[in-house]
């Protein structure tokens, strides 16, 4: 087991033994963190879905193009599931899973773009 | 420096690995080992979100077919995910309740978090 002898500063919620209650905690904490900022405080506007994504999931935009221009938007309306320009955290779990994948393949050396495999 | 969300998310990931590995060793969680996992790891969601009358073994075995989407009797990560979001969604529900339900006393809380 390995103890980690430094601290991510702000981040001292999850050490080695995080359950997956704890975890998932903390992805509520940081979808109201940003939903409650305009309009309807438990859902994400086009721009506090692009500042989460662009403050909090940094290494996951930086790969794959995804920092292209149109890309957000993009994504943004395809999880926009009933077109009322805002995400609940029902079609917010989407694309947590996008970003759940790509934190797994980064574990395996696996290519980061491209489509899954089995 | 990682933020939160990626903090939150590799716990799952490890989380994911940590039972995966058991026998046999792979990257695939059987059912026996998916059923461990969410014991150990989330038992308020399955105590939350279990259909009424049902059994947690017999709603483990509902969650593991409904994730298994191509049959094979077993998960990759991906098809994890679908049951993750379950997870997900039962936490950010229990963010919105009462918190004065289970305690003998009441707060009263100025948060103004509407449904």
């Amino acid at each position: 087991m390995s103890s980690s002898t430094h601290s991510h500063a702000g981040s001292h919620k999850l050490p080695g033994n995080c359950t997956l209650e704890k975890a998932l905690e903390t992805v509520v904490g940081v979808f109201h963190q940003y939903s409650i900022r305009q309009g309807e405080i438990d859902q994400l506007s086009l721009s506090e879905f692009s500042t989460l994504l662009q403050e909090q999931a940094p290494s996951f935009l930086e790969t794959c193009n995804r920092n292209k221009s149109g890309y957000l938007e993009n994504l943004f309306q395809e999880t926009d599931l009933n077109n009322d320009k805002e995400l609940s955290f029902e079609e917010f779990t989407v694309v947590l899973s996008k970003l759940a994948d790509d934190v797994h393949r980064i574990s395996h050396g696996s290519q980061r773009c491209g489509p899954d495999r089995d | 420096m990682k933020t939160d969300l990626e903090l939150a998310l590799e716990c799952a990931v490890n989380i994911y690995h940590r039972y995966a590995v058991r026998y046999p060793i792979d990257d695939y969680l059987s059912r026996k080992e998916f059923s461990q996992l969410l014991q150990d790891t989330a038992q308020p969601f399955l105590r939350d979100t279990a259909p009424p009358n049902t059994s947690t073994d017999a709603y483990i075995k509902q969650l593991f077919a409904k994730a298994d989407a191509n049959h094979d009797g077993r998960l990759k990560f991906t098809e994890f995910l679908t049951t993750l979001s379950l997870v997900a969604i039962d936490a950010h529900n229990k963010s919105h309740q009462d918190p004065g339900a289970d305690h003998g006393h009441r707060h009263s809380h100025e948060h103004g978090h509407h449904r």
